[in-house]
């Protein structure tokens, strides 16, 4: 089997199996859709160019992830979006400002926008690993190599996320 | 147990990372514990609504990214074939100049060949010539009171 034969196939394998991760990665980091759609396309197309470099270096999901983790962090500092929130410390207690009446918020939204409302108000290192285990689906290792951060701090901060969503529904219903 | 530890159980169970050798122990405590039940109801809450607002990758997109790909690929399969007349003509060109100079070096031979004879036979020739004159019969020149010279072959 020619060698443009066999990566068109695998490449359609990891394309089939990451694409929805990354792409709800991307998107609610982004809160974009076409730079999301661009940003999907331009990780693509660059796996496929370089899959046999990749494949016998690292992990493709590590790469798939790492590649569109530069791109949303470029993407960030071109715009200059949520510049306060770059060099944001891990605190314990994170407040969740409510410019909208609770009445007001439970007759417009239902729980999952609220909880994304809840997401964009979080500094973007914890935001982020919420998005990454909650909606691509990755391990606390993967993460912790990812962002090159401790597997313990992973939980820990997830863990801060979800008491923050938990305390936030509390008030709510 | 901690309400904290429990939390924590349950937050390991949700990220799929709790041991299967864990779970027995982590619902014998909730049905223990008030405040893990309302938690981990709390957090199923949460799960449920995260895999509800999950995106489907867009089909256009999809189609886009295949197209893209499958543009690629005949471009590097056009680059593939460009290379491959590139160098089917060096090779061409390569065997070429192999045998041409297997020829020029068999003509070279074949000069040096003759040449190697050629001097072979003037050095035969030499030889004969030398030995001919050394068979010439030795001649006396004697000068006599007169004046005359007089040369006779010693026969």
């Amino acid at each position: 089997m020619p060698d443009n034969t066999e990566n068109i196939i695998e490449f359609t394998l990891i394309f089939n199996r990451f694409k929805k991760k990354l792409y709800n990665y991307v998107l609610k980091m982004t809160e974009d859709i076409m730079l999301t759609e661009d940003i999907i396309q331009d990780i693509f197309l660059k796996l496929y160019q370089n899959l046999d470099n990749i494949r016998s270096k690292e992990n493709i999901n590590f790469w798939l992830f790492t590649s569109a983790r530069n791109e949303v962090y470029g993407y960030y500092r071109r715009k200059k979006i949520r510049k306060d929130q770059f060099n944001v410390e891990d605190t314990d207690e994170i407040e969740i400002e409510s410019k909208v009446s609770i009445e007001e918020e439970l007759e417009k939204k239902e729980l999952k926008e609220l909880i994304l409302t809840e997401l964009n108000n979080l500094p973007v290192e914890q935001r982020e690993i919420f998005i990454l285990k909650e909606y691509s689906g990755l391990s606390y290792k993967e993460i912790a190599s990812l962002m090159e951060i401790d597997e313990e701090l992973v939980k820990s901060r997830l863990y801060k996320v979800r008491q923050q969503l938990v305390n936030r529904i509390l008030k709510l219903f | 147990m901690s309400d904290i530890k429990i939390k924590e159980l349950i937050n390991a169970y949700f990220d799929g990372e709790l041991e299967k050798s864990k779970e027995a122990f982590l619902f014998t405590q909730l049905s223990l514990s008030e405040v893990g039940r309302e938690y981990f109801k709390q957090l199923s809450q949460i799960k449920t609504s995260i895999d509800e607002s999950l995106e489907e990758f867009p089909e256009e997109l999809d189609e886009r990214i295949l197209k893209s790909i499958g543009k690629s690929s005949i471009k590097k399969f056009n680059f593939f074939i460009g290379q491959r007349i590139f160098s089917s003509i060096s090779y061409a060109f390569a065997l070429f100049l192999i045998v041409l100079s297997g020829y020029l070096f068999m003509k070279v031979s074949a000069y040096q060949e003759k040449v190697d004879m050629l001097s072979t036979q003037m050095i035969l020739q030499s030889k004969t010539i030398q030995m001919l004159l050394n068979s010439l019969p030795s001649i006396e020149i004697r000068a006599s009171s007169d004046n005359e010279i007089v040369v006779k072959p010693n026969i």
